[in-house]
């Protein structure tokens, strides 16, 4: 169907700080404009880069758990808990991309978890959680394209 | 009802300031500062036969709740603790509960301080000087919430006192984390890292235990000419280490005021404790949690019930995805 959903969300943008927003004289009604197009910025960079983004995080969380699950195992013993846990990511996934990352991100949460509990326990503990740290970082640099329009510094600017 | 009806309050101040008339020449939203409403209400009327006039400001609770997790009569209670002492705030007048005098309740209401909180004035260009000297004078400021005697200031009374050392970040860590587990967020690895850093690098000598002023930076302070005449913003103080408040405001750009080094002179020339760059460092993370803390429940109550109005989307969206990727970095990843 046309227009696409890009060029509608480049519509609305247009009517909103060509026409709606100049006319807008309160200051409060106007923050919320501003607020609404930059919502609009971040919708149009996730509608094109979110779908990609999900696939890419599960597939990464996925290798990191097979990963940690392997060394788990190797080390025997009380890790054998935690290769469990990280083995449960494996099972009954849902159809959903957003849902089954959300149940990935949740079985990471539960090993760092794990990895706090067993703190001093064993110098692995620290190799395991640079390597969820540095899965983390691979996150959080995956999501920032799409919301960094909504990023709101706080550090002082001229008016 | 989102706003105020200026009538409804009109008739509402006219009682409660003992006034025979009274009339709200202006009420305006304060646009910025997001955890509740604030209002500036200019009122002018007549009193045993006498004209006056007064500015007043009200703060009230969004109607979907406050943005910070803590109670708005805490805040009360902060500004009329603080009122009697050195540290310049704006006069508490008077806390309300019930709901039927405006159509908004808890509130309170405090008198407005003549002056600026504006950053775009402040940084307009020719304004150098007045800059220099204005942070000069927050670091001064600074040193006196720091060094204030908060036990005779009545603030231990409402305010937790930390045990040890360690507990100066760990209670308001525990306070926070429980407000973001609270609103049951989707489940984020990188907010449980910062976490779990914290609580492993926790601080564990402090050189006092001071009131932490809790949000430092321009925008959180009335100024006039090239003094600072109010310290605002105070939803998030506590006892803890004074370090926070330096984290925070470097956080916020403060130093953009005056550099740092010159800050820190003047701070510790005004009495206050030395700084320790490693618990700056410490506290920059925390803040980032905290800020996490307080804006990412603002999205996982977004529904028909909970959160919709674009201005929070935005502030619960942008503050903690910022936040989760300066926390990441400054622990080194």
């Amino acid at each position: 169907m046309r227009p696409s959903p890009d060029d509608l969300l480049d519509s609305l943008r247009l009517s909103l700080n060509e026409t709606l927003l100049p006319h807008v004289e309160d200051r409060w009604a106007r923050y919320a404009g501003a607020a609404m197009d930059l919502l609009l910025q971040h919708l149009k960079l996730r509608l094109a880069g979110e779908g990609d983004a999900l696939a890419e995080d599960s597939a990464d969380m996925l290798a990191v758990l097979a990963a940690i699950g392997g060394s788990a195992a190797a080390l025997g013993g009380e890790w054998d808990s935690l290769a469990e846990l990280v083995a449960g990511a494996a099972g009954d996934p849902p159809g959903d991309a957003t849902a089954r990352n959300e149940q990935l991100r949740g079985v990471i949460v539960a090993v760092m978890r794990w990895l706090d509990e067993a703190e001093g326990a064993d110098p692995a503990v620290q190799d395991l959680r640079d390597e969820v740290y540095r899965l983390v970082r691979r996150q959080v640099d995956r999501t920032k394209p799409m919301v960094e329009p909504l990023f709101m510094s706080f550090r002082p600017v001229a008016s | 009802m989102t706003g105020l009806d200026d009538g409804r309050l009109g008739a509402y101040l006219r009682d409660r300031l003992e006034a025979d008339d009274l009339t709200v020449v202006s009420l305006k939203r304060n646009v910025g500062g997001m955890s509740r409403q604030t209002w500036f209400a200019e009122v002018s009327g007549v009193r045993d036969g006498a004209e006056f006039t007064d500015a007043l400001t009200i703060r009230v609770d969004h109607p979907e709740g406050s943005v910070v997790p803590v109670g708005l009569e805490r805040e009360y209670r902060t500004f009329a603790a603080l009122g009697p002492t050195e540290v310049p705030v704006a006069r508490a007048l008077w806390f309300e509960t019930d709901e039927s005098l405006i159509g908004r309740a808890p509130f309170y209401v405090r008198r407005t301080v003549p002056g600026s909180a504006s950053a775009g004035k402040l940084f307009a260009p020719g304004r150098e000087e007045t800059r220099r000297r204005i942070g000069r004078h927050l670091a001064e400021r600074l040193a006196a919430v720091h060094t204030l005697d908060w036990e005779r200031a009545g603030l231990g009374d409402f305010m937790a006192v930390p045990a040890r050392p360690e507990d100066c970040a760990l209670l308001e860590l525990a306070h926070y984390e429980r407000a973001y587990r609270a609103a049951e967020p989707e489940p984020m690895p990188v907010v449980e890292a910062l976490f779990s850093w914290l609580k492993r690098n926790v601080p564990t000598e402090v050189s006092r235990t001071s009131l932490v002023w809790g949000d430092v930076g321009v925008g959180n302070f009335i100024y006039e000419g090239d003094q600072v005449v109010a310290l605002t913003d105070w939803e998030q103080a506590h006892l803890g280490d004074p370090m926070k408040d330096w984290a925070s405001a470097l956080w916020r750009g403060a130093d953009a005021l005056l550099p740092r080094e010159e800050m820190f002179e003047a701070y510790e020339k005004a009495g206050g404790p030395r700084i320790d760059e490693e618990r700056i460092r410490y506290y920059s993370v925390f803040i980032d949690a905290e800020y996490i803390c307080t804006s990412f429940p603002l999205v996982s109550g977004f529904g028909r019930d909970g959160v919709r109005d674009a201005t929070f989307v935005r502030l619960g969206m942008g503050v903690p995805y910022m936040c989760m990727d300066h926390g990441l970095r400054t622990i080194g990843y």
